[in-house]
């Protein structure tokens, strides 16, 4: 950019933007680490995500909070989640944490659940990617929208 | 969004990095939730349009309001709000963004933003962002991909 020397010299720039922060409500229990879509029915709700045309495959990003139903939690979209592998083992069914260097996928079956393999199939399944494992506590979130995955 | 504070904490982070902000200049007037796009004409964004003979590359979408031949601080992710008539000036709809849809640049007009995913051989598919509610987008601008 041109114009951006006279605004950051020695001080914090002054021009850049500053989103909304994204905090929603829970609509339902979850724990932390699950991917969440944005509800259909309550504005600023989220709910678990499904790799479903015909459920809710839009990713807004991973709980960095436990989810409790009506209570506001921390959701994060981009950027490294450090979790206990016994967290994440909740989310991907696995054990042991995260696979190291696996992406993860939105589970097409069970929502909120996260796979490290690539969802195939026909009808309305959908590849939504979330992130790849830096190690097996850490996922650093890199949120696609979701593609047919047939 | 509604009340963050608590939850949020009492500062900023500090292990953060600091990008270069992106306002580029833009030759016509922009209102606020206009999809830009860089062009090569120096430091200059156009409203972006998802066909391959415009500008169909969006960078992210205008914050506020432009004037022609003035900056304008463009949004590349994070949650954007306005109100629902600028929403609506965006994307044609009325009583502002679909909660919980998807958004795509729109093929038929430039500067505005579709529910409708552009499905004609011609168009090209670039993802925007997700309505977390009727005031509120998640910005989430993927790369343009041709049907």
């Amino acid at each position: 950019m041109t114009d951006t020397s006279h605004t950051f010299g020695g001080r914090s720039p002054t021009n850049t933007v500053t989103a909304t922060p994204y905090n929603p409500i829970a609509g339902e229990d979850f724990p932390r680490g699950t991917p969440v879509a944005q509800s259909l029915d309550a504005d600023h709700t989220v709910v678990r995500a499904q790799a479903r045309l015909s459920e809710m495959p839009y990713v807004t990003g991973l709980s960095a909070g436990v989810g409790v139903s009506g209570e506001r939690t921390l959701v994060q979209s981009t950027g490294v989640l450090s979790l206990p592998t016994s967290v994440w083992d909740q989310v991907t069914g696995g054990s042991g944490g995260l696979e190291q260097g696996s992406t993860y996928y939105v589970d097409p079956d069970d929502a909120g659940i996260l796979t490290s393999t690539q969802p195939a199939g026909f009808d309305d399944v959908q590849v939504a990617p979330v992130g790849i494992a830096l190690s097996p506590q850490d996922m650093m979130i890199q949120i696609t929208f979701p593609r047919d995955a047939s | 969004m509604a009340d963050t504070t608590h939850i949020a904490g009492g500062h900023a982070p500090t292990n953060t990095v600091a990008a270069t902000a992106y306002n580029p200049v833009v030759s016509v007037d922009v209102p606020p939730g206009t999809p830009l796009a860089p062009t090569d004409d120096g430091d200059a964004a156009v409203p972006a349009r998802a066909i391959p003979s415009a500008a169909f590359r969006c960078a992210g979408l205008a914050s506020a309001a432009g004037a022609a031949n003035g900056r304008v601080v463009v949004q590349p992710a994070g949650v954007l709000t306005l109100e629902t008539a600028q929403w609506d000036a965006i994307t044609a709809q009325s009583g502002g963004l679909t909660k919980g849809r998807p958004y795509y640049l729109s093929a038929g007009v430039a500067g505005k933003i579709t529910r409708i995913k552009p499905s004609d051989s011609g168009e090209v598919v670039a993802e925007i962002g997700i309505a977390l509610s009727s005031r509120d987008l998640l910005i989430r601008v993927s790369d343009p991909i041709p049907n």
